[in-house]
């Protein structure tokens, strides 16, 4: 039975993994409380998600399911502290930020136990469309107003 | 409106620019780490959040 890659805690502020195929991932969150300033219920455990190569130029949507399991378990563990509130953007530096998202979705439905509630939303932004998520706890106790608050910040993403 | 990442003003009106931070700050870290940086170089510049003490504290 697979299971995810051992994480490396490297250091205070990344979870680190390799992969068999000796791929070395960086995942990180970054504070961003300022996102919902109006909202100091949960402000301050606002985070932004990323994940990064560090040893290979491979793409993150390669076809190795360990890689999505690992994912999930930093989610898990993240957000066993149950307030912690989560949006990551997904990047269009290329043609392939579609698949990237695609092969993300598919591995959070697959192997999040449901802990973990996931919105999409697609912010407008001077004619791009950037793909974003929200992630939060199903039982943070700000859970509606989280969610209300982030397709708010979808909404008025195109306001000049 | 100008604002950064150390910026303590709320920034209540253009998601646009929250964004658009967030992608730029994604970029250049991506591009740190494509030539070699550490992400221990960079936490003068970012606010990384501890995700271990983000889990157990509490």
């Amino acid at each position: 039975m697979q299971t995810h890659y051992p994480l490396l805690e490297t250091n205070d502020f990344s979870f680190e993994f390799v992969t068999d195929r000796g791929i070395h991932y960086v995942a990180y969150f970054l504070e961003y409380g300022y996102m919902f300033s109006e909202y100091p219920d949960f402000s301050g455990h606002t985070y932004t998600f990323n994940i990064d190569l560090i040893s290979d130029e491979s793409d993150i949507a390669i076809n190795d399911e360990r890689v999505g399991m690992t994912i999930v378990e930093i989610f898990k563990v993240f957000f066993s502290k149950i307030e912690n509130v989560v949006v990551y953007v997904c990047d269009s530096m290329d043609d392939r930020h579609l698949a990237r998202k695609r092969k993300f979705d598919s591995w959070f439905w697959k192997y999040n136990d449901g802990t973990i509630i996931k919105e999409d939303g697609i912010a407008v932004v001077e004619d791009t469309e950037i793909l974003n998520s929200l992630l939060v706890h199903r039982d943070n106790p700000h859970l509606l107003n989280i969610i209300l608050a982030y397709k708010e910040l979808n909404n008025r993403a195109d306001e000049k | 409106m100008e604002f950064t990442e150390n910026s303590a003003k709320p920034i209540n009106s253009k998601g646009a620019l929250i964004f658009k931070k967030m992608l730029e700050d994604k970029k250049a870290i991506h591009e740190y780490l494509k030539q070699g940086g550490k992400l221990a170089d960079l936490k003068s510049k970012y606010r990384f959040a501890n995700p271990l003490s983000s889990s157990r504290n509490k």
